[in-house]
């Protein structure tokens, strides 16, 4: 249906959109207000379906928001420079993303008279519109850039601006193929010195499995026992007691579940499964004794425990991709914890997060991306938490602060040259627009921008100071300005709160400006003594153009939430928590020392570019606890190999060697084996 | 800042974004519906293989 019926979801894609602007337009033309009030023939009863594609509307035009929130505020305001009028809210925007999503569903429902099904259609599109939108916006921006229509780009700054949402990468790295292949060949030696023998065609589909696209692992294990599908230690692992309701050695029960499962699985489990099962186990034991993974979370985590062994003992991928779903999910509560710096405060937090764990717990045998699902649940229910943390963060907050006044300043300094420069004006003028006036014009900025009311009425009001000691002003126009200019400059410099030398050039410029203005009056012009100002080029220069610093991170791949690792004093990896919305400041934390580093968005494109920083897909936490597992086990399996082979030599002046010993001794190397 | 609306310079300009809008918005629609469409058959035949195993 919809393939065969796609032209026609253009031309209605088409007629929608075009009606929705025209409406919307017309609607700020008219300066309409009619979404200001509700009235009670307004509100109406939305069925149930109708319900849920509004809900789905208004989800997808935040999502678009939030990744387009540049393109669109540019557009925003071209098209209000356009037609003459003041930036539209959102509602009353003809480009908002909800114009776009409100004009796809119709265009569905035209196609598809099914509601269950339109909502369907309409969700898998999703992910394209992301695509889309921002796209449309960025052409359009474009085009109307080269027809002249600019704008001050300098009017986003200051503006809240929406943490881009890190991305996932699409396709596994050359390195992560790399690593996938060397877990596989260590976990295949561990195997073998265990006893397990790898048939060949088993060995050449494990190796292909490393290279495959992750979601062919999601799939439901294979079961090694092809008769009756489901091996015999499933049914056992269901039986064990995964609550918190038995008490061993003082530790609650989930904390040694796993322990609990290695004896009951004793005599149900191969050789290799019992490998695996171990690896399992000194993983979560590392896990939760790890610094890393908060206190309040380390309960909910053991919930994994038996799922993770299920999953692990029926799909080996779990144990060679180092992008699987678990290792994922478990770094990412991790990261959670770590950088919401949870405490007693934060119980209804945590409970959300038990939530989704034991949903997973509930659903994995049923569902078959049942962690991948987890993972995008807490995923996202992290990223706005994240983002109101990171609101708070006084740190960067005062980063931000001290970033906007620098940046006013800079534009401050151009607006006073320019009306400055070349002209001839008494010295404690100069000082004072320098000084003092300067301090306004930084104060009238941050306040509101260049497109506010305190700005403009900051530089008009330096205009008036030059105009009233300039040959060419009218003498009304000079009365007029004697009468009113001392006045207003003192309003002005007591709401910026100007005090201390600053105001002692106000009192100068005071004098000054009283005895030159009888002059200028009486038309005494060679009297007013004064000097030409010739501001430096750098001031003067115009400013090259901005480019936003979520798009400049963007096109280095990278989003606030990645992780790279240093190497300068030792193995280092951070959390690039913010990108400042003004110079591009990136500010990285690594926490297990709280240390926080900043560091210019170009310079860390060149040290990504000479190796010295290298991104990384995570925190890390589950590589390392897998690998420390790795190496646990790996020295058990020698340990029980020498011990055989110590039994068999005693055994063998009675029968021939075991075949699991054969060629390996107690005094043998253990397995070499390299971090993931 | 000019406080004169553009679109009474050129009163087509305006036009002309909204059919840009709408033009490039349902093209990059259209293209997108092979790949929406192969997505959707994908999810299908995941949801019946989960029924199977279910069933299994």
């Amino acid at each position: 249906m919809l393939l065969s019926r796609r032209r026609n979801l253009q031309t209605q894609a088409a007629t929608v959109v075009s009606r929705i602007f025209s409406e919307k337009l017309l609607s700020l033309l008219d300066g309409d207000n009619r979404n200001a009030m509700l009235s009670l023939d307004g509100i109406t009863l939305l069925a149930d379906d109708r319900l849920d594609e509004e809900i789905a509307i208004n989800h997808c035009s935040r999502r678009l928001k939030e990744q387009c929130d540049y393109e669109l505020w540019c557009l925003t305001q071209r098209l209000a420079r356009l037609i003459g009028v003041a930036h539209p809210t959102d509602t009353k925007n003809p480009v908002f993303p909800q114009t776009f999503a409100q004009a796809l569903m119709e265009a569905i429902g035209s196609i598809e008279p099914n509601p269950a099904d339109r909502l369907l259609v309409f969700k898998a599109f999703g992910p394209a519109l992301l695509d889309i939108v921002p796209a449309v916006l960025t052409g359009i921006n474009a085009a109307l850039a080269a027809r002249g229509i600019d704008i001050d780009v300098g009017d986003y700054y200051g503006r809240p601006v929406l943490t881009p949402e890190r991305q996932s990468p699409a396709a596994a790295t050359a390195q992560e193929i790399a690593a996938n292949l060397e877990l596989t060949a260590t976990l295949k030696k561990i195997l073998a010195s265990a006893g397990h023998v790898l048939p060949e065609s088993e060995a050449e589909r494990e190796a292909a499995t490393a290279k495959r696209a992750l979601a062919t692992t999601l799939q439901l294990p294979a079961f090694n026992n092809e008769k009756t599908a489901v091996p015999t230690w499933r049914g056992t692992l269901g039986d064990i007691p995964s609550g918190n309701q038995d008490a061993v050695e003082h530790q609650p029960a989930n904390v040694r579940t796993l322990h609990i499962a290695r004896r009951a699985l004793q005599d149900k489990l191969t050789r290799d499964e019992q490998v695996i099962s171990d690896i399992i186990t000194v993983m979560f034991d590392r896990l939760l004794i790890d610094p890393r993974m908060p206190q309040e979370l380390r309960e909910i985590v053991a919930r994994l425990q038996l799922p993770v062994l299920e999953l692990a003992l029926g799909d080996r991928s779990l144990l060679t991709q180092v992008h699987h779903p678990v290792r994922k999910l478990i770094d990412l509560v991790a990261e959670f914890g770590l950088t919401l710096g949870l405490d007693n405060d934060d119980e209804s937090t945590v409970r959300s997060v038990e939530n989704i764990i034991e949903g997973l717990v509930l659903s994995h045998r049923q569902l078959p991306d049942a962690f991948q699902l987890a993972f995008n649940r807490l995923d996202g229910f992290y990223y706005h938490h994240e983002e109101a943390a990171i609101q708070n963060d006084a740190k960067l907050r005062a980063l931000e602060r001290e970033e906007a006044a620098e940046f006013a300043g800079s534009q401050a300094d151009r607006e006073i040259a320019l009306r400055l420069q070349n002209r001839s004006l008494p010295e404690p003028i100069i000082a004072f627009a320098l000084g003092a006036w300067r301090a306004v014009i930084v104060n009238a900025y941050l306040r509101g921008g260049a497109s506010g009311q305190p700005w403009k009425l900051a530089l008009s009001t330096l205009d008036d100071l030059v105009r009233s000691v300039h040959p060419a002003t009218e003498p009304t126009e000079l009365r007029r300005l004697a009468s009113t200019l001392p006045a207003t400059i003192e309003l002005l410099l007591n709401r910026a709160d100007i005090v201390g030398d600053q105001s002692s050039l106000a009192a100068d410029l005071f004098a000054e400006l009283g005895r030159a203005s009888a002059l200028a009056i009486a038309g005494k012009w060679t009297e007013i003594c004064g000097r030409v100002f010739a501001p430096s080029l750098d001031v003067l220069s115009t400013p090259s153009s901005v480019v936003s610093p979520s798009a400049s991170l963007a096109a280095m791949g990278m989003a606030c939430g990645d992780w790279i690792e240093t190497r300068d004093d030792g193995i280092r990896r951070w959390r690039l928590n913010w990108i400042t919305t003004i110079l591009g400041t990136c500010v990285f934390k690594h926490y297990e020392s709280g240390t926080t580093c900043n560091m210019r968005c170009d310079e860390l494109g060149e040290r990504l570019a000479s190796g010295s920083v290298q991104r990384v897909r995570g925190l890390g936490l589950a590589d390392e606890v897998l690998s420390g597992a790795f190496e646990t086990v790996s020295r058990k399996v020698q340990h029980d190999g020498s011990v055989l082979a110590a039994r068999s030599i005693g055994r063998s002046r009675l029968g021939p060697p075991s075949p699991v010993t054969a060629g390996r001794t107690a005094n043998d190397p253990p397995i070499p084996l390299r971090r993931a | 800042m000019t406080s004169i609306s553009l679109s009474t310079l050129d009163p087509n300009l305006i036009d002309w974004v909204r059919n840009q809008l709408t033009q490039d918005f349902a093209t990059r629609v259209f293209d997108a519906v092979v790949d929406v469409h192969e997505c959707m058959d994908l999810e299908a035949q995941a949801s019946v293989g989960a029924a199977e195993r279910k069933r299994l």
